[in-house]
C-alpha cells in the first residue's frame, strides 16, 4: 500500500515538475521582453485593471488620413493583434496570442475636435489558466493602447484624456 | 425500435439536467455580476470622476520618449 502512494506522490511531483520547467522559462522571458518594452517606452505602467475601463480622448487633429495612417502603423508594429475596420468610424483589435477583442471607435463631434473611445470588449478564457491569459491580454493591450496615445500625442500634444469603467459580465461555467 | 426508445429515455432524462445546469451557471454569473462586477465599476468610475479630465501628455511626462518621424505639421504647445 504505502509503495502505491509513493508511487502517486512521485507521479505527481513528476507532473509538476515538468510542468513547472515548461512554465517558469517561458514566464522570465516574457517578463524580460516586457521590461525591454517598458525601458524602450512601448508599453508603459498602467493600473493593474486599466483594461476594464473605457478611455476618451479628445484631440485637435488637422491631416486626419496622416493620422489614420500613423496610427495604423502604430498599432500594427508589435505584431499583438489584427485590426479590422475603418480609422474613420470604427476599428476592431482582435488578439493573436489570446481570445480577446478590443475597439476604438470614432465619436462624432460638431466641435472641431477628433473624439475616440477605447475599451475591451470581449475576452475568453482560451488555456487552463485564466490569470495567465488575462497577464496576457492586459500586455498586449498595454501595447495597443500606448501606441494609440503616443499617436494621439504625436499629432495633438494638448490631447485630452478620461475614462469610464465597464461593468463586465462574467459567463464563467461553475457547474 | 428498443433502441430509439432507449435513445428517447436518456434524452428526456438529460434535459432536466440540462436546464438544472443553464439556469445555475446563469444564477451565479448573474450574483457575481451584480454583487462584484457592478461594485467594482462603481468604485472605479467615482474614482475616474474625482481625477476628472487629464492632459494625456502627463502620463508619459516620466516615460521615455520614442522618435517621432511623422511630418503631421501640427505646432507643439507654447
Amino acid at each position: 500500500m504505502w509503495l502505491g502512494i509513493l508511487i502517486v506522490i512521485g507521479a505527481i511531483g513528476i507532473g509538476v515538475a515538468i510542468g513547472l520547467a515548461q512554465t517558469l522559462p517561458k514566464m522570465k522571458g516574457e517578463r524580460a521582453k516586457n521590461q525591454a518594452a517598458m525601458a524602450s517606452g512601448d508599453l508603459i505602467k498602467r493600473d493593474t485593471n486599466f483594461y476594464k475601463d473605457k478611455e476618451f480622448f479628445v484631440a485637435h487633429i488637422e491631416d486626419q488620413q496622416a493620422f489614420y495612417s500613423a496610427l495604423s502603423a502604430a498599432v500594427a508594429k508589435h505584431g499583438v493583434c489584427r485590426a479590422s475596420g475603418n480609422y474613420g468610424s470604427r476599428v476592431v483589435f482582435q488578439g493573436i496570442r489570446g481570445k480577446w477583442s478590443a475597439e476604438l471607435v470614432r465619436i462624432p463631434s460638431n466641435d472641431g475636435t477628433v473624439r475616440y473611445s477605447f475599451s475591451l470588449s470581449n475576452f475568453e478564457q482560451t488555456s487552463a489558466s485564466s490569470f495567465a491569459d488575462e497577464q496576457m491580454m492586459s500586455v498586449d493591450l498595454n501595447y495597443i493602447l500606448t501606441a494609440i496615445e503616443r499617436t494621439f500625442l504625436q499629432f495633438d500634444p494638448r490631447t485630452q484624456v478620461s475614462a469610464q469603467a465597464i461593468a463586465f459580465r462574467s459567463d464563467s461555467v461553475v457547474y | 425500435m428498443k433502441t430509439l426508445l432507449l435513445i428517447v429515455i436518456i434524452v428526456l432524462i438529460s434535459l432536466p439536467f440540462y436546464y438544472l445546469r443553464r439556469f445555475i451557471n446563469k444564477k451565479i454569473n448573474d450574483g457575481v455580476d451584480n454583487i462584484f462586477n457592478k461594485a467594482e465599476a462603481a468604485y472605479r468610475n467615482k474614482k475616474h470622476q474625482q481625477q476628472g479630465t487629464q492632459n494625456l501628455a502627463d502620463r508619459y511626462a516620466n516615460v521615455p520618449q520614442q522618435p517621432n518621424n511623422q511630418n503631421n505639421g501640427n505646432q507643439p504647445p507654447q
